[in-house]
């Protein structure tokens, strides 16, 4: 009895195995069975993750827009999404796939410069181009995702960055428009400080997009340092303008930001901002929809803010590195090209204008109902001196990660300016 | 009764088979890859001792992680394993409210790390953190501290949000202490022992292989850990708090230099077993007293 029981048991257990590791099978259609039908043609996978999640303030405009392409292209085109929270994480998860050589169909990495590191897994877009994808974005935009000639990225967005300023905290401290130089900058920070107003938002972690807007925005203030920040992949940061920019973001974390900064992500930044605790955050026109988001800001604090250029008349003023395609075939490198027609087309470039803020790569779309500072961010982009791009697109990856290590030593004075130049050029050596 | 080989053999094949595919394959490629210079974009080339030599004479950000790691493993392994077995010893008396003690020292160990580590990071916040405010309450003047990336805090901040939560510890030495058969005690207390003598002379011995494997649990906990290191300060500031596992992740998916931090691995792997062997001759593991 103890022996039947025995078998029967390792017979049920085998077979259970045998069902859990037994690959799903279609029932095959015969001929016979569906004589009329033509054989049904099956939906193409693509596969795109995606980090316009959760608070990201893509997160509507990609619910609207993969909505609308699955509605349009239902049983021809299936996009398998993968859904991955925060800038940092997503790169991680590129780089991962990547050494396996397994890149999904399509990525965006939020204009992080991923082009120059995963380059041989990328499909070169060039021979696809046509008066179609063309058109999607400036040359401009085609330019920065384009290496030796070879396109391998389709551009989403252009790049214009300046800064947000509260003008109730300028007024307080007798501060009536944004500074014309650096000098002058400083000088509205101790009125700010002498006013009681902590100045500026910062931050370290997550490269610290905020603070190293500032001290690009600094390096830029000359001819060679805008030179250096229109530069690919620089491997020495020991240049006078890099390391003045060092030295003034040193006296900003000693004097003139939050006790938070150190060791704060964008996230602390920006709380301070909202709360008008900080009179002065660095960042694009894609944050103006939080200015509106009574979730996160009070009534009216909209109408408070106003845009400046960066003194000097520097502005980030450029193309962004789009979307990368890495499909391994034929088939596949066409239907990932018709989803990102779909999803970088001009209605959608113009509902991401008007529900997120950014700014499109194509040329000439606007809308009634974009928001003021919206424009007023573009309007500074045209009018600015110099244009630079920003430091994620141009820097080692690597590097751009260098910096959260070194901000905070430099912040607390354990390095020198000088010293912070020689670890990010030592971090680009390693590549 | 006497199970023939076969048998044997059948039923340990499918346990061994998935032990080589999951962790004896992916150990021997890690151990073969870190004598290549393996990087991004398919370079691979052998390299022989070259990662080795390199991280113990000219990278002075290995050092830091190593020695961070060593002084959190003896940390853990000496305070942490001591504060828990006071606790138990105390707790084995079983004085009023002592179960629930117990359930309390748990709540650390039953939170998720990344639910602690942003706890943690609200505790000790410059701005608006518990710790802070409270010593802003009783100096009565506004008290602000990075804890998290000031230099000479950052390193006691982080190994606080491990060091004291014993929790694991009391559960096991409590075990022990609670199964030390009653007759002992009861020889040692007719013989004269006072409490002091029959915990240090009689339990605390008695207990010797428990707390061997406390301590193989602790250390090894150190050497593997990562979450709360990357959820609070990121190794920052600058390397102060960087650990082997952390610059092992981000030589890996920063740097994307694999052979690199594969010869990481095996480090960290040697210094495991070199831990465990060094416990178990310690506390003398495969001894029993009774």
């Amino acid at each position: 009895m103890k022996k039947l029981f025995a078998l029967l048991l390792t017979l049920a257990m085998v077979l259970s195995m045998a069902a859990c590791g037994a690959k799903e099978e279609k029932p095959a259609e015969t001929p016979a069975e569906t004589p009329s039908e033509a054989p049904a043609e099956e939906a193409i996978e693509i596969t795109f993750p995606t980090m316009w999640v959760g608070t990201s303030t893509m997160t509507q405009w990609w619910a609207d827009r993969i909505a609308a392409f699955n509605a349009e292209y239902a049983g021809k085109i299936n996009v398998k999404v993968e859904e991955i929270a925060g800038d940092q994480n997503y790169v991680d998860k590129m780089k991962v796939l990547y050494s396996s050589n397994s890149l999904p169909d399509a990525f965006a990495a939020g204009g992080y410069n991923l082009i120059d590191s995963m380059q041989d897994q990328l499909v070169d877009l060039t021979p696809y181009m046509d008066d179609e994808l063309k058109s999607l974005a400036s040359d401009l935009c085609w330019e920065v995702n384009s290496r030796d000639g070879k396109i391998y990225g389709v551009p989403q967005a252009r790049q214009v960055i300046g800064y947000f300023y509260n003008k109730d905290l300028f007024a307080q401290a007798g501060i009536e428009k944004p500074a014309e130089t650096w000098d002058e900058f400083f000088v509205q920070c101790d009125k700010l400080l002498a006013a009681g107003i902590t100045p500026l938002s910062m931050d370290t972690a997550d490269s610290g997009w905020v603070t190293s807007l500032m001290l690009c925005a600094m390096v830029a203030d000359s001819d060679a340092g805008e030179e250096f920040m229109n530069t690919n992949l620089p491997k020495d940061y020991n240049t006078p303008e890099f390391i003045q920019a060092a030295a003034n973001i040193q006296k900003m974390f000693q004097k003139y930001t939050t006790p938070d900064a150190v060791g704060g992500a964008y996230e602390n930044a920006a709380a301070n901002f909202f709360m008008e605790e900080t009179a002065i955050i660095a960042n694009g026109p894609w944050m103006v929809s939080d200015f509106y988001d009574t979730n996160m800001v009070e009534e009216g604090f909209a109408e408070k803010i106003g845009c400046a250029m960066y003194p000097g008349g520097v502005m980030y003023n450029s193309g962004k590195i789009g979307f990368n395609v890495a499909s391994k075939d034929e088939e596949h490198i066409q239907a990932t090209l018709t989803f990102l027609k779909f999803i970088n087309s001009e209605e959608s470039q113009r509902l991401m204008l008007e529900m997120t803020g950014d700014v499109p790569a194509m040329e000439g779309i606007s809308s009634d109902n974009v928001k003021p500072q919206v424009n007023e961010v573009l309007a500074l982009g045209d009018a600015a001196k110099r244009s630079i791009n920003d430091f994620q697109s141009l820097w080692y990856a690597n590097v751009v990660d260098e910096i959260s290590v070194q901000y905070p030593l430099l912040a607390q004075g354990q390095i020198t300016p000088e010293q912070f130049a020689q670890a990010l050029t030592d971090a680009a050596a390693k590549n | 009764m006497k199970v023939k080989r076969w048998k044997l053999a059948a039923f340990l094949l499918p346990c061994l088979l998935l032990f080589a595919l999951i962790y004896l394959i992916p150990l021997g490629m890690v151990f073969g890859s870190s004598f290549f210079e393996w990087k991004a974009g398919g370079v691979f080339n052998f390299i022989g001792l070259d990662n080795y030599i390199n991280a113990f004479t000219n990278d002075p950000r290995m050092i830091t992680a190593l020695k961070n790691t060593v002084i959190w493993v003896l940390m853990q392994s000496t305070i942490h394993v001591g504060l828990g077995t006071i606790i138990a010893f105390m707790l084995a008396r079983k004085m009023r409210g002592w179960k629930v003690l117990r359930t309390i020292y748990m709540f650390p160990n039953v939170v998720s790390a990344a639910a602690l580590g942003v706890i943690f990071l609200n505790v000790f916040n410059p701005k608006y953190g518990l710790i802070n405010s409270f010593i802003s309450q009783i100096t009565g003047n506004d008290f602000v501290k990075n804890w998290f990336f000031d230099q000479n805090s950052a390193f006691i901040t982080v190994t606080w949000s491990w060091l004291l939560y014993t929790g694991m510890i009391i559960i096991i030495v409590l075990a022990a202490l609670l199964a030390i058969p009653e007759d002992v005690l009861e020889a040692a207390r007719i013989d004269g022992a006072t409490e002091m003598q029959l915990n240090l002379q009689v339990k605390l011995p008695l207990i010797r292989t428990t707390l061997g494997t406390c301590v193989i649990v602790a250390a090894t906990s150190m050497l593997r850990e990562f979450e709360l290191i990357y959820l609070t300060t990121q190794g920052g500031p600058g390397d102060l708090t960087i650990n082997l596992p952390l610059y092992l992740y981000k030589t890996s998916m920063t740097d994307n230099n694999y052979g690199y931090a594969n010869m990481m691995g095996v480090v960290l792997i040697v210094a495991g077993v070199i831990t465990v062997y060094s416990i178990n001759k310690l506390f003398r593991m495969n001894e029993s007293d009774y």
